[in-house]
């Protein structure tokens, strides 16, 4: 990074700016809030759990810890393919504890002012956006700004009426 | 500025520390009430929650346990002595602190006017009793001052200090002791309604005044004499006070005894014929039994969350056990510099060097991890005790003579566990007190002893902990039990049962609750609950009855919840865990062994028994190695009386592991217990066989 750029980057913070972790998923850019993210690790071995939607890879060992860990493509139902080399673990802290998201790539943190943001606009009926905060433009690209909150919450309740009827497990993997 | 916030913290856990205390100390001086130096250890938590409410600003909770001490002041010198009326007074005063306590932890507003009738009551016995009971020494001292007391008259003191008394260096805390050196003072009341706001406020000033209620045998002049040094620009009024009666007393007994319109005793009569409020409102008809049961049902719940909240989330330590941590840990910085030393100097870098220092390395590891271990543990004791409270008022209510007989509390078990069997074990005290102990007469009647006794011991044998509760009541009817399985269904064709698998019906859900329960149910809890409760730890709970004879119930616990001895076992290629515990055997069965029942169930022959199969690849949705059972290993566990054989693919063998929590993020699934993870770093699942075996069962 130049001097300038990180000049840069705390006039942005000092104008309220907030800074954001953004990774791929396939081809598109997504971002989190940086203040979520607790840290970046290699994907491990992951070992399954049971009766969980397919979105819920299983858990991890994190130094110690045991965390579980979700495929944010198979939850957002994109295609999702073989784990490759630089396929990462984003391990992030909301209401409900630590989790781990699986991502293809993880690319840059940068700063966005309020007004980098744009509201995400409305893709019709079949495509959710409740988990969206909005949009962005970065370096010619679109990155979607995720709701973290969001995203973990509805795994939650999906995989939780998923276990109450256990013979629907199948079913109930999120069709979006 | 100082933080109020830590300082309530810090006096909410000793003022706990300091009302167990004096609970488990009033229920011993009721066995013991000639046992000074018990007194002393009272009167002493006492005063410390005296001393630090009042030091922190707590007024009310300092001004309420003042008047406890008073009494046990009394009781010290010999004045007072504990009995059974007495001791209740003081154990309902020390449960109202408790409550006070606690909304102070909570930051909740407490009623202080609930207290008002235990204080009334306090005062009752102090000023009744202490006279009544003529001793030797003290009653002396009081005759002289009865002698002196006609020579006593009362003053009103009213003390309005100039406002600049600060400035002088005169502090009137002093002049307020000063009068007490004048005689007694019966009331001083502080006037704060002149204080200005705090922004108004000029710390110089002095802006209060005091009204003193003094009874003394000075002269105006004398007590003139004390404010000498402040009278100037002070206003100082001594008006006599004409008080009703020469004793002081405000109870109207007293005074109507003193007028001469009743006799002491008929006003003995009329306190003793005083009742609880709950039946006064009963005998008028203003609630309903249901609804005094209802209210008392809620008093008990909050009794026994407050044997809950007993273990508190800070664990104290003995510092003998912190010592011996940090020198296994002091062990381990030497090990570590030798083996920084040991890579440095090339010379004596051989395999055997390494071996050496890695093999001690290994040792004191192992010892970090049992003295860690050892810090969780606790003694049983800590709650054990409070259930010496439980039984001496439950059977009372009972109107049962039963006595708590405690033995072992020194048995250490994991604060985890200690935590979740509180609540069984009230649950079954509380049965052994209402459906086991029966009458004074009834004992009698079969030649017993009247008085009850509930034997509740703890002792540790090999890896597991063991909690008895032991009554010598009237036992478990096994008839009853069988007959009422029968008629809720419960039983089947299946009527060839051992005696222990009779008696293990009661922790059927539905059972335990059928007709032997009286008014002391609806606590929310079932046999059923406690049974699931003990197995959530890892536990057993056998019962064990004789007709006529008693009842007795054991409990095994394991030492900790964070260790257990697991079986490791490989479903597909996958490894799990089964907690050792609930493994019985392990074997290859033969082809003929397995059978089917009606093309679903699967049933295998185990020496002439037959148990249900449960393929776990299939409920853990897994590819399987083998399909075939005699291909593969079953392992016989047993669930509620019952044996279950659990089919896996391959057993790699038996070790420690640490069971950790999946994570709160993680959704909670039924059969699985939690992980741990394995020399490789993997994840492997520890398998929950209760869960495990409701599962199949639905399937």
């Amino acid at each position: 990074m130049t001097e300038a750029a990180a000049v840069k980057r705390v006039e942005e913070q000092m104008e309220g700016g907030r800074q954001y972790v953004t990774f791929c998923l396939n081809e598109e850019l997504y971002a989190i809030e940086a203040l979520v993210v607790q840290e970046i690790i290699e994907l491990g071995a992951i070992t399954k759990v049971p009766h969980l939607p397919d979105f819920f890879k299983g858990v991890i060992n994190l130094r110690g810890t045991i965390i579980p860990v979700v495929d944010l493509k198979m939850k957002f139902a994109m295609h999702s393919g073989e784990y490759k080399k630089h396929t990462c673990v984003i391990v992030t802290e909301f209401s409900g504890g630590t989790i781990g998201l699986i991502v293809d790539a993880v690319s840059d943190v940068l700063s966005l002012a309020n007004e980098d943001i744009s509201d995400t606009p409305s893709f019709g009926a079949h495509i959710t956006t409740d988990f969206m905060k909005g949009m962005s433009r970065m370096d010619g690209n679109l990155a979607i700004i995720l709701d973290i909150e969001k995203v973990l919450s509805e795994a939650d309740t999906a995989s939780l009426s998923a276990i109450r009827n256990m013979d629907n497990i199948k079913a109930a993997e999120p069709a979006r | 500025m100082v933080d109020f916030r830590k300082l309530y913290s810090i006096f909410v856990d000793e003022a706990a520390e300091k009302i167990a205390e004096l609970e488990s100390g009033l229920l011993q001086l009721e066995k013991s009430p000639d046992d000074k130096e018990l007194l002393n250890t009272i009167f002493r938590a006492a005063h410390t929650i005296k001393g630090s409410s009042g030091t922190i600003g707590l007024k009310d909770i300092s001004h309420f346990t003042h008047g406890m001490e008073e009494i046990l002041d009394l009781m010290r010198q010999d004045r007072l002595t504990p009995d059974n009326e007495l001791v209740s007074v003081l154990l309902e005063a020390a449960d109202l602190i408790r409550e006070m306590v606690e909304c102070v932890a909570s930051e909740a507003a407490f009623e202080f006017s609930r207290c008002e009738a235990v204080t009334q009551r306090m005062e009752a016995v102090k000023k009744h009793r202490s006279e009544a009971v003529p001793a030797a020494g003290p009653d002396q001292v009081k005759k002289e001052s009865q002698d002196t007391a006609a020579d006593l008259r009362h003053v009103m003191i009213k003390f309005v200090p100039n406002a600049d008394l600060f400035k002088r260096g005169i502090d009137p805390a002093i002049i307020l002791n000063d009068i007490r050196g004048l005689g007694e003072v019966v009331t001083i009341h502080a006037f704060t309604d002149t204080v200005p706001p705090l922004s108004d406020i000029n710390p110089e000033n002095l802006y209060m005044r005091w009204d003193i209620h003094l009874k003394t045998s000075k002269s105006d002049a004398e007590i003139r004499k004390v404010f000498e040094f402040v009278e100037e620009g002070s206003d100082i009024k001594i008006l006599p006070i004409a008080v009703a009666s020469a004793t002081d007393l405000p109870f109207i007994g007293q005074l109507l005894v003193g007028e001469g319109s009743v006799k002491a005793e008929d006003v003995e009569d009329a306190l003793k014929s005083q009742k609880r409020l709950g039946e006064i409102l009963l005998e008028k008809g203003k609630i309903t039994s249901k609804d005094l049961e209802k209210a008392v049902e809620k008093q008990n719940q909050k009794k026994t969350e407050s044997l809950r909240n007993a273990i508190s989330s800070t664990i104290r330590v003995d510092l003998k056990k912190l010592d011996h941590l940090i020198n296994t840990v002091g062990e381990m910085v030497i090990i570590h510099s030798m083996f920084q030393q040991l890579l440095q100097n090339g010379s004596e870098r051989t395999a055997e060097g390494i071996e050496a220092l890695f093999s001690q390395l290994q040792r004191i590891g192992r010892d970090i991890q049992e003295s860690a271990m050892a810090l969780r543990m606790l003694p049983v004791g800590e709650v054990f005790h409070r259930f010496t409270r439980l039984v001496r008022e439950l059977s009372i209510s009972k109107g049962k003579n039963i006595e708590l007989v405690i033995s072992g509390e020194d048995t250490e078990l994991d604060k985890g566990v200690l935590e979740k069997i509180t609540d069984p074990l009230v649950h079954l005290i509380r049965n052994a007190i209402d459906h086991g102990i029966e009458t004074p007469d009834e004992r009698a009647a079969q030649g017993k002893p009247p008085q009850g006794t509930i034997h509740l011991s703890a002792y540790q044998m090999g890896d597991a902990v063991y909690i008895e509760i032991e009554d010598d009541g009237k036992g478990l009817s096994k008839e009853r039990i069988l007959k009422k399985a029968q008629v809720m269904g419960m039983l089947g064709n299946d009527t060839d049962l051992t005696d222990e698998q009779i008696y293990n019906l009661i922790f059927l859900p539905g059972l335990s609750t059928a007709d032997q329960v009286t008014d002391i149910s609806g606590r929310g809890v079932g046999m059923d609950v406690v049974k699931k409760n003990i197995e959530s730890l890892n536990g057993k709970v056998q019962i064990r009855s004789k007709p006529g004879m008693g009842t007795t119930i054991s409990i095994k616990l394991p030492l900790t919840l964070a260790i257990i001895d697991g079986l490791t076992v490989l479903i597909g290629n996958e490894p799990f865990i089964i907690p050792i515990t609930m493994v019985i055997e392990s074997l290859r069965p033969e082809q003929k062994d397995i059978k089917t029942l009606n093309e679903r169930g699967e049933v295998i022959n185990i020496r002439g028994e037959y148990i249900p199969l449960v393929r776990l690849y299939r409920l853990l949705g897994l590819m399987p190695q083998q399909e075939n059972p005699w291909e593969a290993i079953v392992i016989v566990t047993t669930y509620e009386g019952r044996k279950y054989g659990l089919l896996v693919d391959e057993l790699i063998g038996q070790q420690q592991i640490v069971i950790k929590h999946l994570g709160t993020a993680m959704p909670r699934v039924r059969d699985i217990a939690g992980g741990t993870i394995l020399g490789n770093g993997k994840v492997a699942l520890v398998l929950d066989i209760p869960g495990i075996v409701e599962l199949s069962r639905q399937q």
